[in-house]
């Protein structure tokens, strides 16, 4: 639905926005997709409403007014990606909604962050159970002499005592496990709260 | 002192914008209950009956949403120009949901009319 332009650094500028939507709406679910034709066809009857200014000037006026796409489908896509990774349990798709969500406003930042430091716990947890058969000696949960404990992946182990041995592995995957399934199911509840 | 009254603005203006944003789904019924309307129309109406100036691309995602939930609905018809032009209407679920909201926004214009100085107790 592209209008015939007859300034070609105006279907410059109009090819350049489309391009910007079509990017992001890539990665939206197939219902956006058809979005594109709505936000032409805007623009469309945007330029023709307008009284003054050449097909340049009412162009930019009307991408103007229309903002600019990351702005708007930004939240689009973390709401989308979001919902879909937590339907698939597929973490990449989960990262990428959250790194939209960071981005997209304040509270969505605060809930995105608090997620992600979640899904950083998970890494380690998962992590913990991968490295305690090669780097057994820095791997538990660890009390030092001065009674102080600490449980992670620990550099400096000289001199404390390991408590859990290789139940750190079945416990690190059973508590990487069970968070998982609490953010997974805690994101699909934020979504459907919406 | 320019500068407080800068800052002072700039919180004016963010508080506006979320406050519009908040209102806008709430608005969209209010203007499919009439009739329906094609996007532009719509957002063009918003503008100038409502002086809810956001930007025009917010529009469709949230729109997007309100089909999802099965709010309002959509359909193709021949624009002014002959190109098609996408129409949208409530569904009998967002007229239930409009009929709902309008109290709740009445009593909450009505309490906060009431902090008001100069208001009446």
């Amino acid at each position: 639905m592209t209008p015939a332009f007859t300034d070609p650094a105006a279907r410059r500028r109009w090819d350049a926005y489309f391009y910007e939507v079509d990017r992001l709406l890539a990665r939206a679910d197939a219902d956006a997709a058809e979005m594109r034709g709505d936000l032409e066809a805007h623009v469309v009857d945007s330029m023709a409403a307008a009284s003054g200014g050449n097909e340049g000037e009412r162009l930019d006026a009307a991408l103007s007014r229309l903002g600019r796409p990351i702005d708007y489908l930004r939240p689009l896509l973390a709401d989308q990606l979001i919902e879909r990774g937590t339907l698939t349990y597929s973490p990449i798709t989960i990262a990428r909604g959250l790194s939209y969500a960071v981005m997209a406003g304040s509270r969505r930042a605060v809930i995105g962050l608090a997620f992600g430091l979640g899904y950083l716990l998970l890494a380690i947890f998962t992590s913990m159970a991968l490295l305690k058969p090669l780097w057994g000696e820095h791997v538990g949960v660890f009390r030092y002499a001065d009674g102080t404990v600490s449980a992670g992946i620990i550099a400096q182990s000289d001199g404390a005592r390991e408590l859990l041995g290789w139940w750190s592995i079945p416990i690190a995957l059973l508590l990487a496990a069970l968070l998982y399934v609490a953010l997974t199911k805690g994101l699909r509840t934020l979504q459907q709260r919406r | 002192m320019a500068r407080q009254s800068d800052d002072s603005q700039e919180a004016i203006g963010r508080w506006e914008v979320q406050l519009r944003k908040g209102v806008l789904e709430f608005v969209i019924l209010l203007s499919l209950s009439d009739r329906e309307q094609y996007g532009f129309e719509l957002i063009s109406g918003i503008a100038k009956r409502a002086a809810i100036d956001v930007p025009e691309g917010t529009l469709y995602p949230l729109m997007l949403r309100l089909a999802k939930d099965g709010l309002i609905s959509s359909r193709l018809a021949d624009g002014d120009g002959g190109a098609p032009r996408k129409y949208y209407a409530l569904t009998a679920q967002g007229r239930e949901l409009l009929r709902g909201m309008i109290p709740s926004w009445s009593k909450l214009a009505a309490s906060v009319d009431s902090l008001l100085p100069g208001a009446s107790a």
